[in-house]
């Protein structure tokens, strides 16, 4: 397996438009690493230019060390898979498997040997005589996986492979691919616009926007540390809750002003607020879901407490979100699944302070970070 | 040519080279033969034809691809052990390949086809031409036009006919050193299958050939005298698609929206489209960040809240930029008036860019 390095990379349209922008990353041999972010964002690009299918207009690609930049993709010893993959129809499951390496002239000893080591990694040995309108739909999407491990490249790169499955299967694929991982030992850049697929599958990830790298950290430091207010909003599901309030010095502390409410910013954020100039300045809180809770006996005891009228009760079963407005910011709230809260019910909220984020309003930078 | 002609020119090569000698079609069914021949099972022939190799030589058996201007049209296979076998058999199968592409008055269906998309059988009778080949004029079909980013390969086709083996309804047509045809029955009428298949052909093709290819296809035809058009469809796709729609690997043709209209446009006009809704080139405020949001903002209907949760931003900083654009350039996106404005001349002046 194999380490990649790059290094200032862009990419550059002939109509000038740039879709990835000095993009800069070490990737250590074995990783599982995942590019996400909405579409558009530059990730598919930026994962084409690693396979060689797009010119790197900017930068420099290293795989173990050896500049790629100019070398042919099929040279570059990756192996892809993407969303839309077919199987050929009159090949059976083997033939299948083993077509890439035919293309490439490999004996065929070599073939028949790569073919059943990936059919046993992937319990498919079965199968190998079948032909693809006799498999299920997990099946098949094993048989691509198959393709690309018959390769025995330096580098495996998926592009959303499991996009085109129903939701059942995609979360019992995103296992198997866990699994793999595991088993093959083997460098793996991931690309998907599902940040539960990122946060589940990846040993680090890459958030982008814009073809820019907003952030790259473990799935947990993203999660409780995001740069801003971009990364805060994408990793997390319901997104984070955002509240436009009013930094105001109360001796050594800060108030946070949102209409009717004064809420007390914890003493190492309040700080930070004071030092870096915020007083008087409005900036975002932002709060998770699950740091907002309608638990009578939190609220009580709670000194940040607010009321809404609850617009929308949602059932997920093992718990429910509540959807209100707090001075025209949407927000929501993961409580209890046995809460007395209902919706149109006028309901009392307790924040959890010392969980919030704070962003400059302009810049959207995180500014506790 | 008929069977009886063609039987006699397997004779002819059986008198010269002594071997037995049949050939059987690109499904791997026997079309016919010399003599009693060993069992091939047609799974056997379809994946030599598959591996992309012209010669083989297994168990007793020499196998030859037969092909002629880029289309596969079966295999020959000769019992012989005689020395240069390979040769022989080679330049015998070359020879077979061409009485088999001069028989039906000069024409096999993929010449026909090829002829056809390529417009060089405008003059004749395609209709009366199609019933000869025993082809269903009236049989709906679609043309995928393929765009490698550099000449394509062996392995480019080979993926394409292993997708669409040449079964006598697929036909995979080269036009040029980077662009291929690829004529198939239609699968269904509904555009996202039709989309469907192009996105698959992008994808397989950077899996299996690691090739870099745009695709775009032409609106279903049920009439094959509409297959030339069909084929200028998927090319100015191909096109349009590279100026208006850059980030997309597939085009349908049928959903160019205005960049068609635009496309038409003489480039006076679009200048002074252009002067007229920007005083000149795009104002300084339209840096990329701003453009992606205004791209967004479009994709969703002018809607704040929707564009805002898309772009994963706080809808009052969405609000905020609005502003913005509107205080230094004087047009409000949220209004239907100025939104098309904008929209026109930013297609327009990709365009203008791209014929630069």
């Amino acid at each position: 397996m194999a380490s990649l390095s790059l290094k200032g990379i862009y990419k550059r349209y002939p109509n000038g438009f740039e879709a990835v922008k000095n993009f800069n990353l070490e990737i250590a041999d074995q990783e599982f690493i995942i590019f996400v972010g909405p579409s558009g964002c530059g990730k598919s690009t930026t994962l084409r230019m690693v396979a060689g299918l797009e010119e790197i207009s900017e930068g420099t690609l290293e795989i173990d060390g050896k500049v790629m930049n100019d070398v042919e993709p099929k040279d570059r010893d990756i192996a892809m898979v993407f969303q839309n993959y077919a199987l050929y129809p009159h090949m059976t499951v083997y033939d299948n498997m083993a077509f890439g390496l035919k293309l490439r002239k490999v004996p065929k000893d070599e073939i028949d040997k790569a073919v059943r080591n990936a059919a046993k990694i992937l319990d498919l040995e079965k199968l190998l005589d079948r032909k693809p309108k006799a498999l299920s739909g997990g099946q098949r999407q094993r048989v691509a996986m198959g393709r690309a491990i018959v390769r025995s490249p330096k580098v495996f790169l998926m592009d959303e492979p499991l996009s085109n499955l129903d939701a059942k299967l995609r979360v019992q694929m995103r296992t198997e691919i866990s699994k793999l991982h595991d088993r093959l030992k083997a460098t793996i850049i991931y690309v998907t616009h599902d940040q539960t697929e990122a946060m589940t599958l990846g040993t680090r990830i890459v958030v982008m926007k814009d073809g820019v790298v907003q952030q790259v950290d473990t799935p947990q430091t993203l999660y409780d540390n995001p740069i801003n207010l971009f990364v805060a909003g994408f990793i997390g599901s319901p997104q984070m809750n955002f509240i436009d309030v009013t930094v105001v010095k109360n001796g050594n502390g800060v108030d946070l002003k949102v209409g009717p409410y004064t809420l007390k910013a914890p003493a190492d954020k309040a700080k930070v607020l004071l030092e870096k100039g915020y007083d008087g300045k409005t900036v975002v809180m932002g709060i998770r879901p699950e740091n907002i809770s309608d638990d009578p006996e939190v609220v009580a005891a709670s000194g940040a407490t607010i009321e809404a009228k609850v617009n929308v009760y949602e059932l997920l079963g093992a718990e429910v979100f509540l959807y209100f407005d707090l001075e025209n910011n949407p927000c929501t709230a993961r409580v209890d699944p046995h809460t007395a809260s209902k919706m149109g019910d006028t309901v009392k909220f307790a924040l959890d302070m010392k969980m919030t984020h704070f962003f400059d309003k302009e810049t959207e930078l995180s500014i506790t970070y | 040519m008929t069977q009886a002609q063609l039987l006699a020119q397997l004779q002819q090569i059986k008198a010269v080279t002594g071997a037995q000698i049949a050939y059987y079609q690109t499904d791997g069914h026997l079309k016919i033969s010399t003599d009693e021949q060993p069992q091939i099972s047609p799974e056997k022939l379809t994946a030599f034809l598959s591996d992309g190799d012209s010669c083989r030589y297994d168990s007793g058996l020499w196998f030859f691809r037969l092909e002629n201007r880029d289309q596969i049209l079966g295999i020959l296979t000769m019992t012989s052990c005689a020395e240069n076998m390979d040769v022989i058999g080679r330049l015998a199968a070359g020879q077979f390949a061409l009485a088999l592409s001069g028989g039906r008055d000069g024409l096999d269906r993929s010449s026909f086809f090829s002829g056809l998309l390529r417009g060089e059988l405008a003059g004749r009778d395609i209709i009366a031409t199609a019933t000869r080949l025993h082809l269903d004029p009236a049989q709906p079909r679609l043309v995928y036009a393929i765009e490698t980013e550099f000449p394509y390969d062996q392995n480019v086709q080979q993926t394409i006919r292993s997708m669409y083996p040449e079964s006598g309804h697929n036909y995979l047509i080269s036009l040029s050193e980077t662009k291929l045809a690829l004529l198939i029955p239609a699968p269904s009428q509904n555009s996202e299958d039709l989309l469907d298949v192009a996105e698959t052909l992008v994808d397989m093709l950077s899996m299996e050939a690691l090739c870099n290819a745009r695709v775009s296809h032409s609106t279903v035809v049920e009439d094959i005298r509409k297959l030339p058009q069909a084929m200028q469809e998927a090319s100015a796709a191909l096109e349009i698609g590279k100026i208006f729609y850059s980030d997309r690997k597939v085009n349908a043709y049928s959903s160019l929206g205005i960049g068609r209209l635009i496309y038409q446009l003489p480039k006076p006009l679009c200048q002074i489209y252009l002067q007229e809704v920007f005083g000149g080139d795009l104002p300084e405020i339209f840096d990329e960040e701003t453009l992606n949001l205004v791209e967004k903002f479009f994709e969703n209907n002018l809607n704040t809240s929707e564009t805002a949760r898309k772009l994963y931003i706080h809808r009052n900083t969405l609000i905020y930029r609005l502003d913005k654009i509107q205080k230094e350039t004087g047009l409000d996106l949220r209004t239907f008036d100025d939104a098309l404005m904008v929209k026109v001349a930013l297609l327009v002046r990709a365009y203008l860019h791209y014929q630069k």
